[in-house]
């Protein structure tokens, strides 16, 4: 199945996902499939690597995700929105994959927790700003993968996928104003976390070398 | 005081809230010190999740570019412009008088080389129109021809049909003429019946003049 030059034009010329997706379902058209999977592949990707953490898994679980609407095209339903379907077939996956029992064993933190730089983390920009921001990044990841599903959940879609309320409500079949309130408290969650975790590396950056030394020995 | 409650508040934070909403919201953040504080609070959350960048790779597969073909091509085209800008520009960097000697010796060349490709091409020129005419009086002489015999066919049918007509009418007369000649044949012989028969009449009863 080769990318189809013709995904540009299409774009331009205004055909809707859900258009592409009667095709894929009524005709088997497979350049309309391609066409579905250029637009969506990097959004699945990245909700995929955000709610397991693992980029490999991700990858796979995208893969998955665009067989699996391959192979469901004929259960697709017109009057609803394609995305919702989209998105929804990918957080079940992620859900599969975040309760498969192999996956009980090692931990959602990777094994560079321990290894890892202790980094201060400033509000002003420092020349080792870059690195700084990294590590942060890879404790928010941790974070992340600490939270219950429900609020990782909505933080992903809202924050980082950049998904309304209202198609959030849509895909996870909940009312808005819940979802609102799940937002408002994984922010609060994510803070308590972040700053139990940010506090902690501080004052291990604070120690003297010999003590850090001796804590990384098993 | 009857504060806003997080729903409004993270609605507004990811400004999905309209501007009458949002000026009140922001109204009441300008007097109330422990919302502020709880704003700031999530505000600190979402720059820590901003800090969490995908690595690139992973966001945009290679395979999945739209104009592959296209970006070779422009960079080569680019390699190339960059190629012979360089060229240019290095071999810009010798003296005046070469310059000049070069440029009266490429000035000739290129004179004569213009002068002899002018030549070839008026030649090619004339050649191919030559070819050309000849080409269309040919093809004229063979119309001219097919139409000239096509004309002759036609006459020599006409013809014969005015000969076939001739006969025609020629056979018709000849039969009239006959049909006539006929008649007048019968009518004479009932004529000269006719006198016969008066004389042997006129002897069997002699006229007598009566008085």
């Amino acid at each position: 199945m080769g990318t189809s030059r013709f995904a540009p034009f299409q774009k331009l010329l205004g055909i809707t996902d859900e258009q592409l997706m009667w095709r894929t379902a009524r005709h088997d058209d497979e350049t309309a499939f391609t066409s579905l999977m250029c637009r969506w592949q990097s959004p699945i990707l990245s909700l995929c690597f955000r709610m397991i953490g693992d980029p490999h898994r991700a990858e796979d679980l995208t893969q998955e995700t665009f067989s699996r609407v391959f192979s469901q095209r004929k259960q697709y339903q017109p009057k609803s929105r394609f995305s919702t379907w989209l998105w929804r077939i990918a957080l079940n996956l992620c859900y599969d994959e975040l309760r498969a029992p192999q996956r009980r064993e090692q931990p959602w933190s990777g094994p560079e927790h321990e290894t890892g730089e202790p980094t201060l983390v400033s509000p002003e920009p420092t020349p080792d700003g870059h690195a700084a921001q990294s590590d942060e990044g890879h404790l928010v990841r941790q974070a992340l993968g600490t939270l219950p599903e429900t609020y990782r959940t909505v933080l992903v879609l809202r924050h980082y996928e950049d998904l309304k309320f209202r198609e959030i409500a849509e895909i996870l079949n909940v009312p808005e104003g819940t979802v609102k309130s799940r937002m408002a408290e994984a922010l609060n969650l994510m803070n308590r976390r972040l700053q139990g975790t940010l506090e902690s590396r501080a004052t291990d950056h604070s120690l003297p070398a010999g003590r850090t030394s001796q804590k990384a020995l098993p | 005081m009857k504060h806003p409650n997080p729903q409004e508040w993270v609605a507004y934070l990811y400004r999905e809230v309209d501007s009458q909403t949002r000026s009140r919201l922001e109204d009441h953040l300008a007097h109330c010190e422990s919302c502020r504080t709880q704003i700031e609070q999530w505000r600190r959350a979402q720059q820590h999740l901003d800090s969490w960048q995908l690595p690139q790779r992973a966001v945009n597969p290679p395979a999945l570019r739209p104009y592959p073909v296209l970006v070779r091509w422009a960079a080569a085209a680019i390699l190339m412009l960059a190629l012979g800008f360089a060229l240019g520009r290095s071999s810009g960097a010798t003296s005046p008088t070469t310059v000049a000697a070069l440029r009266e010796d490429l000035r000739g060349e290129l004179a004569e080389l213009l002068k002899a490709q002018v030549a070839e091409s008026t030649t090619a020129t004339l050649a191919a129109a030559h070819d050309h005419t000849a080409a269309a009086m040919r093809e004229f002489v063979e119309l001219y021809q097919s139409d000239r015999s096509a004309d002759h066919q036609k006459i020599a049918s006409l013809l014969t049909r005015l000969d076939t007509a001739r006969a025609a009418d020629y056979l018709s007369l000849r039969k009239d003429l006959e049909t006539v000649a006929l008649n007048s044949d019968v009518g004479l012989r009932q004529t000269r019946q006719q006198l016969v028969r008066l004389a042997d009449y006129s002897q069997a009863n002699p006229i007598t003049p009566t008085n």
